[in-house]
């Protein structure tokens, strides 16, 4: 009788177990799956960050080639006749950064801060504000090297500038 | 048992297969992060197009660019633009010691200014090259602009000079290039840019210039 019984009470056990060891092993698949989804989402999120910082910083240099290439700053027809490359004029800067380009408030976008720096020689280090915006946020720097130049009778005079454009933070 | 066997050693595989698929995509996704060294380039170029035509007080209106194209013209100094014969007023005297060439000057005066706007605050050293291609029967050779005795114009930081032990006289452009070549190139990871001068019936001028930094 009782051999009769334990029999299929062993199996069932048996089964049980490995029911048991199935659960286990799905529990276990899942808790990998999460892992793995955890760290591909937290990547994902990373590169998103990263895109967009980048995106951002490839508007800002694309705004650095707007700035130098606004009629009202750059170096006139006659200096692209010898040279490609982009240049400042300091006589139209002058009076753009007066007065002029106060009128110009709109098209800064989120920089706060645009300016040009005239580096070398260095006896003429001056500073020209192009647009200035009080921010409570965190910026960050962009910059490029533009030549500064001057038209005298016999042409362009240029000097070595600084054009640093102040971008407020995402965070 | 045999079956049972057998079919735990395909469990076994199963898992490692799945666990090597895991490893598989995490290091695939490691090794697709892009190096960012475009912008970089991008402003080290910048800075060296507003260089050659940048106009000094001395030379009659002429911009480095005419400079470069005189010494190319009249080798092996030049003519007389500026002052002094042009290969002298824009690399120095390669002779004497502490004769800074208006080159010289321009990169001390502008190298903090660039360090601090690029993100790259340990540049200590740097290396610029003008050359030019020319045909030598049916190849084509680098030839320097300044002649092979003043090849490179560098500059390595007084603090870098002292520390990495290099010989000689730390105000000297040759001793400045051997200490380059000798203890940093290869050892310190740089930054690089380039633009090219065209020259009317002649080959173009190609500058590079380098930045060396310490990470």
């Amino acid at each position: 009788m009782v051999r009769i019984y334990s029999i299929p009470s062993l199996k069932r056990k048996r089964s049980q177990i490995k029911i048991q060891e199935m659960a286990f092993v799905l529990v276990a698949l899942i808790i990998l799956g999460s892992l793995v989804f955890m760290f591909y989402s937290r990547l994902q999120y990373g590169n998103l960050l990263k895109n967009a910082e980048e995106i951002r910083k490839e508007n800002t240099i694309t705004f650095l080639s707007r700035v130098t290439a606004m009629p009202e700053i750059r170096c006139s027809s006659s200096y692209e006749q010898t040279d490609e490359r982009p240049c400042i004029d300091e006589d139209k800067l002058q009076i753009f950064t007066s007065n002029y380009g106060r009128s110009y408030k709109k098209i800064w976008g989120n920089i706060v801060n645009a300016k040009i720096v005239v580096l070398y020689p260095e006896d003429s280090t001056q500073e020209y504000v192009l647009f200035d915006r009080p921010t409570t946020k965190g910026y960050d720097g962009l910059s490029t090297f533009i030549p500064l130049c001057k038209q005298y009778y016999e042409g362009y005079k240029c000097k070595i500038a600084l054009l640093i454009l102040r971008v407020e933070s995402l965070s | 048992m045999k079956k049972k066997a057998q079919e735990e050693i395909v469990g076994f595989a199963i898992v490692l297969v799945i666990i090597l698929i895991v490893g598989v995509v995490i290091i695939g996704f490691m090794l697709r992060q892009k190096p960012e060294v475009e912008q970089k380039n991008r402003q080290v170029s910048d800075l060296l197009n507003t260089i050659i035509v940048y106009s000094p007080g001395q030379c009659n209106g002429n911009q480095i660019k005419d400079l470069l194209i005189d010494v190319m013209k009249n080798k092996p100094d030049g003519s007389e633009l500026c002052v002094i014969k042009s290969k002298e007023f824009l690399a120095g005297s390669s002779s004497s010691s502490n004769s800074e060439g208006e080159l010289q000057k321009i990169m001390r005066a502008t190298m903090g200014d660039f360090s601090s706007s690029s993100g790259y605050a340990g540049i200590f050293a740097y290396e610029i090259v003008f050359y030019y291609e020319k045909e030598s029967g049916a190849e084509t050779v680098e030839e320097y602009l300044f002649g092979s005795t003043l090849p490179k114009i560098c500059s390595v930081s007084s603090d870098y000079f002292d520390s990495l032990q290099c010989s000689g006289d730390k105000t000297k452009n040759s001793d400045n290039c051997d200490c380059l070549e000798k203890n940093i190139k290869g050892k310190f990871k740089s930054i690089m840019g380039y633009t090219a001068l065209p020259v009317i019936n002649r080959e173009d001028i190609q500058i590079s210039l380098r930045f060396y930094y310490d990470s």
